[in-house]
């Protein structure tokens, strides 16, 4: 039994080696090789399998992977994270830390100002209705 | 008002814009932008400005921008002013340092 399971295993790693030096071929054309990891299993050492990894293999998902970074960042309640972040990026190394302090705190603020405008609508609500109910009340009697 | 006119053309506060003019630029830029907040917040929460009469929506919507533009241009001068660049006022004696 044992020894199927042996050959099944041999033959499926067969498999995705062969698999994996076709696309590598196929897509790079660099004499890098493509998947780090297939390598390593195949003995070659950590660093030497890392080393040549050819990325432009890796590179679409790399890519989907700092657009979805940059779309969050996108959100207006950090907008002063953002504006401090491409600020900081420009120049002035004296002004970073002011930056990072300040933006920061610019989107804090902002949570801070939406609660102080929701508490004052909802406190308008609640005069507005009470306002109605007293008039209703009026009209009754 | 004319007395702020004078405060505002005084050499003093001309120093004082020329020396924080960054922060001033920075402070001015995250209000303007602040709208934009408001805009997505009431787009995406549109529950808590509903009102039966049209009219009152309005007036939450305005109420609730009014009050959030304050709080946050309140909020932000406040940590700003901690950056500021203090400018030394000019008196006759400090102004005469320069040439003594």
């Amino acid at each position: 039994m044992s020894s199927i399971n042996k050959i099944l295993n041999d033959a499926l790693d067969q498999t995705l080696l062969t698999e994996s030096e076709t696309n590598v071929s196929g897509i790079t054309g660099t004499g890098k090789t493509g998947d780090p990891l297939l390598n390593i299993k195949k003995g070659i050492s950590d660093k030497e399998a890392f080393d040549n990894w050819d990325r432009t293999v890796a590179q679409p998902i790399l890519n989907k992977q700092k657009d979805n970074l940059d779309s969050m960042t996108t959100s207006p309640l950090i907008l002063g994270m953002r504006q401090a972040g491409k600020k900081s990026t420009e120049d002035a190394k004296n002004q970073k830390s002011w930056l990072q302090k300040y933006g920061k705190t610019a989107g804090i603020a902002s949570v801070g100002a939406l609660g102080a405008g929701i508490g004052a609508v909802l406190l308008a609500k609640k005069l507005r209705a009470k306002k109605k109910a007293a008039a209703k009340k009026k009209a009754r009697a | 008002m004319a007395d702020l006119n004078t405060l505002m053309e005084s050499e003093e506060m001309e120093l004082f814009v020329e020396s924080n003019q960054e922060l001033i630029t920075e402070t001015t830029e995250s209000v303007e932008q602040f709208k934009e907040v408001l805009a997505e917040y009431v787009v995406n929460n549109p529950t808590i400005f509903v009102e039966e009469d049209m009219e009152d929506m309005k007036k939450n919507i305005r109420l609730f921008s009014e009050v959030a533009t304050e709080q946050f241009m309140h909020e932000i001068t406040t940590v700003g002013a901690e950056y500021a660049v203090v400018v030394e006022p000019l008196t006759p004696e400090n102004a005469m340092n320069d040439y003594l």
